[in-house]
């Protein structure tokens, strides 16, 4: 006992105090800094005003936007309207590194000559965006870059147009110049002229077996043109035109089980009743005819005393100074039949004093038992009448133990007295 | 132990290893350092613009084009110069495009020189265009020579890549002499350039200079003299392209003195380098301008073939901001080929520079233009060098150096010779007999590499003597940006964070 006082004593109080200060702290701390992380409010338009609402057009133009920290190094991301959405950064991560697109992204900032311009009108890039704090000697190579027009720089970050037709699905007849075709953020669905065959229809999206199309309900067959993008093969005759993109039967499935596994999650977590209250009920009975009559009455006695003293019962009982005002409010609600239960808890007690052979000694029967019984009792209270609180009882389980060693050590003074 | 100790001990484990695992596994991007310096690959287009070369009848013009063979670049590649045949007009035209122009020059293997010649003063403006292999390094001169008139006597110039960004100190508006600014737009939209002239007390650029509109392939060219609001010695150009990209070269005529090419000085830097005075300069004139807010305090040292001096009475050059600065020094180089090194005094202030060198005595004068200029860098090239009157001169300003030096094919015949060279620090080495390729027939192309060692500034000086007037150009040889560095580029949404 006395070496569990050596260090009980200060770990609880210091674990007190840190549960007294950390509230305190966090509360000094939201005052002080205000209570807006760790997430924040941002403006979701993330390239100028004008390149978000023409990215918008049925052209579904992109914007490459570049930063860089170092000349070694460039990081760069295409984005669509007004910027990045939520899901975008999985997204992106689940796509995996598109090494031809870096490479255009590389040379562009390397100024290697080749024209940029129209690898990138392949992707469907209207804008390039370069960050503030990028190098300059980046500003100036897309300066001389053929087939970008510097616009503006505004805040510290320069903008380029470049100087073709870009659109995301355009009709490209054989030897001739891409017609552009009206496309959503990602299906189409448009009347397309007639033309001359061998004209295929492009998508600025890497070619992917989700994708199909059909030209007046008609399938088209489909092909990969420059090497990652998807393609369609289009007849001489106009007509209805429709992309659709369905997401892989694996996909789907997947994400239908995610949805049924949250919803198993939330049922999990409802609070219900707690049926196994029910089942330490039939134990009690069991165990408490040896002990109940003996040791009950003394126990009865003094929960009348604790009740009629109230707050003098402390004198006479120091250990379970605070745990009288609760008990003693609960047990009115009780019949006696349920407070006799609590005698097994006195049998489980004793067992424990057996553990510690010490106690036997000093051991006081009359005065040891009431104070165990008092927070077992507080057991079948609150488990079979307190259901809303159903987490206080588990709660409570822990303490049952700690009392004990409280007791033990402060029992003996008073018995002394 | 009590369980309450066990329990006490096993729960601050298992919290440990879980800020633990937490705080090594969490934030990966702070944790990528990788340094890996960004790979070296060859260009895959270079686009080279020459001017137009002379309005006199009796100009003799003649072109050279050469690419050095880099490794890593492909194995096919095109190269031809296409006239600009409608120009000279700032008016948009008919059929911009001169799709259909026959290339006046093309060459299809790297390593070979290919020439080409023009005569009278109808020579068109070539926009030049290489792909492929021929792509890095790909270099064109463009050498004319006349006898008489305003400026006669040889003009030489580097066809130079459309840029967005030009220093021409150097320039003049001064009575007898006609100082042309050529803007070349390559492109296929209009380029709209500004163009401000610094005279010795600030700018002095007149209204006419701001926004001058270059058609698509087309040339302007301007008279300076029309830009300046009166006649100024020494005076710095400033060309910005607003919009679009153009190549620019500043053609200067002298009544008396003959006249060259004015190629555009090397970006502003605090250190400047005009490498390859003739060892037969009868004067040399400085001009410098220093393009920032600050004043710029510069030392003076002429780097000869024995060691760095200081020129007697011309230690240093007090640059005001936004002010040419212009010093005449003289026959500065005594008999001994020299280059000149600006260095900050005190604090180092961007600068840009450029020398006006002149050679031969009274009426038997010409000139001839070294601007700042570049470190060789990985290699440079400069073309149409002739069986006799080449002179490359090197020099290393801070560490000895060690460079080879090839002499191409010729353009008629001839196989390629190489030399190795070794340039002391702090000395201007004069090549006067460089390379020659054996069996030389028509010109050849010098390349320059630096082998090992410090940095090389270099320049060629081709003479051609005629009727007793010692006919001259002077081209510098920064890198030929036959490679560029190729950063490493990775997706990331995080740029859209700032």
């Amino acid at each position: 006992a006395e070496q569990s006082f050596a260090w009980c004593q200060p770990t609880a109080a210091l674990i007190a105090f840190a549960a007294a200060a950390g509230p305190l702290l966090g509360a000094a701390g939201w005052m002080i800094r205000g209570a807006d992380g760790p997430l924040e409010r941002r403006d979701p338009v993330q390239v100028p005003a004008f390149v978000a609402e023409e990215s918008g057009t049925q052209d579904q133009a992109r914007t490459l936007v570049l930063d860089s920290g170092s000349p070694a190094e460039v990081s760069y991301t295409l984005v669509r309207g007004s910027g990045a959405r939520l899901g975008d950064a999985e997204l992106a991560a689940a796509a995996g590194t598109d090494d031809r697109l870096d490479g255009i992204v590389a040379r562009l900032v390397a100024g290697s000559g080749a024209d940029q311009a129209d690898h990138l009108g392949g992707y469907a890039v209207r804008y390039v965006l370069v960050r503030q704090g990028a190098p300059r000697q980046m500003s100036r190579t897309l300066d001389a870059t053929p087939g970008l027009t510097r616009l503006s720089q505004e805040d510290g970050s320069a903008l380029w147009r470049v100087d073709r037709q870009v659109s995301r699905a355009a009709i490209i007849p054989k030897g001739g110049d891409p017609e552009p075709v009206a496309a959503g953020p990602v299906e189409l669905h448009t009347k397309i002229p007639s033309g001359r065959a061998g004209r295929v229809l492009r998508l600025a999206d890497s070619a992917a077996p989700g994708w199909t199309a059909t030209l007046d309900g008609r399938p088209l067959p489909r092909t990969t043109l420059d090497g990652w993008a998807q393609g369609f093969e289009l007849p001489a005759a106009g007509g209805r035109l429709d992309v659709t993109y369905d997401a892989p039967l694996g996909h789907t499935a997947w994400l239908w089980a995610q949805g049924a596994l949250a919803v198993v999650l939330v049922v999990l977590a409802l609070p219900g009743r707690r049926r196994h209250v029910d089942d330490d009920l039939p134990e009690e009975p069991v165990v408490p005819a040896q002990a109940v009559e003996g040791e009950g009455r003394r126990a009865r006695r003094l929960r009348a005393q604790s009740e009629q003293a109230g707050p003098e019962a402390g004198q006479d009982v120091p250990p379970p100074p605070s745990s009288p005002d609760p008990h003693a409010v609960v047990p009115r609600q009780q019949s006696y039949d349920a407070w006799e239960a609590p005698a097994p808890a006195d049998a489980e007690y004793g067992t424990y004093g057996a553990d510690q052979p010490y106690q036997d000694g000093a051991y006081p029967a009359e005065t040891y038992e009431p104070a165990p019984q008092e927070p077992y009792r507080a057991q079948p209270h609150q488990g079979g009448q307190y259901d809303p609180y159903a987490s206080y009882p588990s709660y409570d389980q822990p303490q049952p133990p700690m009392p004990p060693h409280g007791t033990d050590s402060e029992r003996p003074d008073g018995s002394r007295q | 132990m009590n369980r309450a100790t066990q329990s006490l001990i096993a729960v601050v484990v298992v919290l440990g290893a879980v800020t633990g695992y937490a705080a090594s596994s969490g934030t990966d991007g702070a944790g990528e350092d990788r340094v890996t310096a960004a790979t070296r690959l060859p260009v895959e287009r270079t686009s080279l613009l020459c001017p137009a070369p002379s309005a006199s009848d009796l100009a003799e013009t003649s072109y050279t084009a050469f690419s050095p063979r880099t490794s890593g670049a492909g194995k096919t590649g095109k190269a031809e110069l296409v006239p600009v045949t409608k120009q000279l007009t700032d008016a948009p035209q008919e059929g911009a495009k001169g799709k259909h122009a026959k290339p006046f020059l093309t060459q299809e293997t790297a390593g070979e020189a290919v020439g080409g010649e023009e005569s009278g003063g109808e020579a068109p403006v070539l926009i030049g265009t290489a792909e492929g292999a021929l792509a890095p390094g790909w270099t064109v001169q463009q050498t004319t020579t006349y006898s008489a008139g305003s400026g006669r006597g040889a003009q030489g110039t580097n066809c130079t890549a459309p840029d967005t960004d030009f220093w021409f100190p150097g320039t003049s508006t001064a009575k007898g002499r006609s100082d042309y600014i050529h803007l070349t737009n390559p492109d296929d939209s209009a380029a709209v350039v500004d163009v401000e002239l610094f005279g010795p007390d600030g700018e002095v650029t007149s209204p006419v200079g701001e926004a001058i509109q270059v058609q698509p392939h087309s040339s302007v060219p301007v008279l300076l003299s029309t830009l300046a609001d009166k006649a100024y010695t020494n005076l710095t150009m400033h060309v910005s392209a607003r919009s679009g990209r153009v190549a620019a070269a500043v053609q200067s005529s002298d009544d008396k003195l003959g006249g060259d090419w004015l190629p555009a000085a090397a970006d502003p830097s605090p250190v400047a380098v005009l490498p390859g005075i003739p060892k037969d300069a009868t004067s040399v004139r400085l001009i410098a301008f220093a393009p920032g807010s600050a004043d710029a305090d510069l030392k003076v040292r002429l780097a000869s073939p024995t060691g760095t001096i200081t020129p007697a009475g011309h230690e240093d050059l007090h640059v005001k901001a936004g002010m040419t600065a212009a010093v005449d020094l003289g026959d500065l180089t005594k008999g001994e080929a020299g280059s000149l090194l600006l260095s900050p005094a005190d604090e180092p202030v961007p600068v840009v520079a450029a020398l006006r060198v002149t050679r031969g005595k009274g009426g038997a004068q010409e000139t001839a233009f070294i601007p700042a200029t570049d470190p060789v860098g990985a290699r440079a090239t400069v073309a149409d060098n002739r069986a006799k009157g080449s002179t490359l001169s090197l020099v290393a300003p801070d560490k000895t150096a060690k460079v080879k030096v090839t002499a191409s094919s010729g353009t008629e015949g001839g196989s390629p010779v190489a030399k190795t060279y070794t340039v002391k620090g702090g000395t201007t080495l004069e090549i006067a007999h460089p390379p020659v390729p054996s069996g030389l027939k028509g010109a050849y192309a010098l390349t320059v590499e630096p082998v090992s060692g410090g940095e090389v500034h270099g320049s060629r000086m081709l003479a051609l003597p005629e009727d007793g007037i010692p006919m001259f150009t002077v081209q510098t040889l920064p890198d030929d940006r036959g490679t560029v560095a190729v950063p490493r580029a990775k997706r990331d949404l995080r740029v859209l964070e700032k």
